[in-house]
């Protein structure tokens, strides 16, 4: 996760803003913080790939900023839309006002407003809801607050939780 | 009222408001459903077919309710699909298991109302060929309550169904048959109980 992270950050030229660039001050700090980076995406990244399986498209981000600690280290990657890809295509597309994707807890958050639509359907599935979590491992999305899912016209679901995978084509709603 | 807080009415007051339908009540084609407290599951059988499993929790009902029909049940599956020129979403199959209730209200080619109430252990409905047309096979406890332009009355039976007929057709209107039942009925207009 860590390698290709950092590849597409560099390949895609981030404009880095080092927050400790300015001149050192000569006093020792009493604690030491972790030094942080921040850059803009100037197009969609690719962030993850599966490792472990075929080596396919997981995640794209965009709209956002990069987030590194230390010696490079990724902490995540936070933007304002998401592509969450199943087999390699893509399958849903996630928004809100933060999507922020964890490359230490391996989740990606969406919150603040989540409106998510499935690509390559006819059926025009889309939901909302107050916040989105997904683990790329589980293969699946939780929605949570407010949810609100629609199949086109055949169904209207509002609940307070909703499980579902990457297509809607299976979903679990709490009420 | 300063000029800056009145924009800033005004702004809010032009943002769309979403509405978002009451939390636990959904739509599925024609019905509304509930399921509180209780869960929905939704699989996708093809872009126009849609299964619903709706599950109450212990002896809890869900419930599917339209202006002509209304089941209630710990557990209903339902299957709603998109058919026709008009693609037009109807409910094609539902069953539903453990306390049943069901009422239906069907209209004939007259205009007279047909009215049964239906409690059982378990009931299945397929809908017909055209709309507002189908059956309802009931089964286990079962108690039927009608109410017909010519009679009225109560079954109690261990089977039975209702069809609907076709408000259509004059020649086809509702109709019910039980199997070992017991029935106190009464025609309307001073008749002779059967």
């Amino acid at each position: 996760m860590r390698l290709p992270l950092v590849c597409c950050f560099l390949l895609l030229g981030c404009t880095v803003k080092h927050p400790s660039s300015t001149r050192a001050s000569p006093t020792p700090q009493p604690s030491p913080t972790p030094l942080s980076l921040a850059g803009e995406l100037k197009k969609p990244v690719s962030v993850l790939f599966d490792k472990v399986g075929t080596g396919r498209r997981l995640l794209e981000v965009e709209g956002g900023t990069v987030e590194l600690q230390t010696g490079s280290r990724p902490v995540g990657i936070r933007g304002t839309r998401a592509t969450l890809y199943q087999d390699g295509k893509p399958a849903l597309v996630v928004s809100a006002p933060s999507v922020f994707y964890d490359s230490k807890k391996k989740v990606l958050r969406a919150e603040g407003g989540v409106e998510g639509h499935v690509l390559s359907r006819a059926d025009q599935r889309r939901f909302q809801c107050d916040t989105l979590t997904w683990q790329p491992s589980a293969r699946a999305v939780r929605g949570e607050g407010h949810v609100l899912a629609q199949y086109g016209a055949l169904a209207q679901v509002s609940g307070s939780r909703v499980d579902a995978d990457l297509q809607l084509n299976t979903l679990e709603v709490l009420p | 009222m300063k000029r800056p807080t009145l924009l800033l009415l005004l702004t809010l007051a032009s943002l769309p408001v979403v509405a978002r339908p009451q939390a636990g009540a959904t739509k599925l084609g024609e019905f509304t459903v509930s399921f509180n407290p209780g869960k929905l599951r939704f699989e996708s059988l093809s872009a126009t077919k849609l299964k619903a499993t709706l599950t109450g929790v212990g002896s809890s009902l869900v419930k599917l309710i339209s202006p002509e029909r209304e089941v209630r049940a710990q557990k209903i599956i339902a299957f709603v699909e998109q058919s026709g020129a008009k693609k037009q979403t109807t409910l094609s199959e539902a069953t539903a298991t453990g306390a049943v209730y069901a009422h239906l209200v069907q209209k004939d080619a007259k205009g007279s109302v047909y009215s049964y109430t239906v409690t059982c252990d378990s009931a299945v409905f397929k809908a017909g060929a055209k709309p507002k047309t189908g059956r309802l096979d009931f089964s286990g406890n079962a108690r039927l309550a009608y109410d017909t332009p010519l009679t009225d009355g109560e079954t109690v039976c261990s089977k039975g169904y209702i069809d609907l007929g076709d408000p259509d057709d004059p020649a086809k209107s509702p109709v019910f048959e039980v199997e070992n039942g017991t029935t106190t009925g009464r025609p309307k207009g001073g008749g002779k109980t059967p």
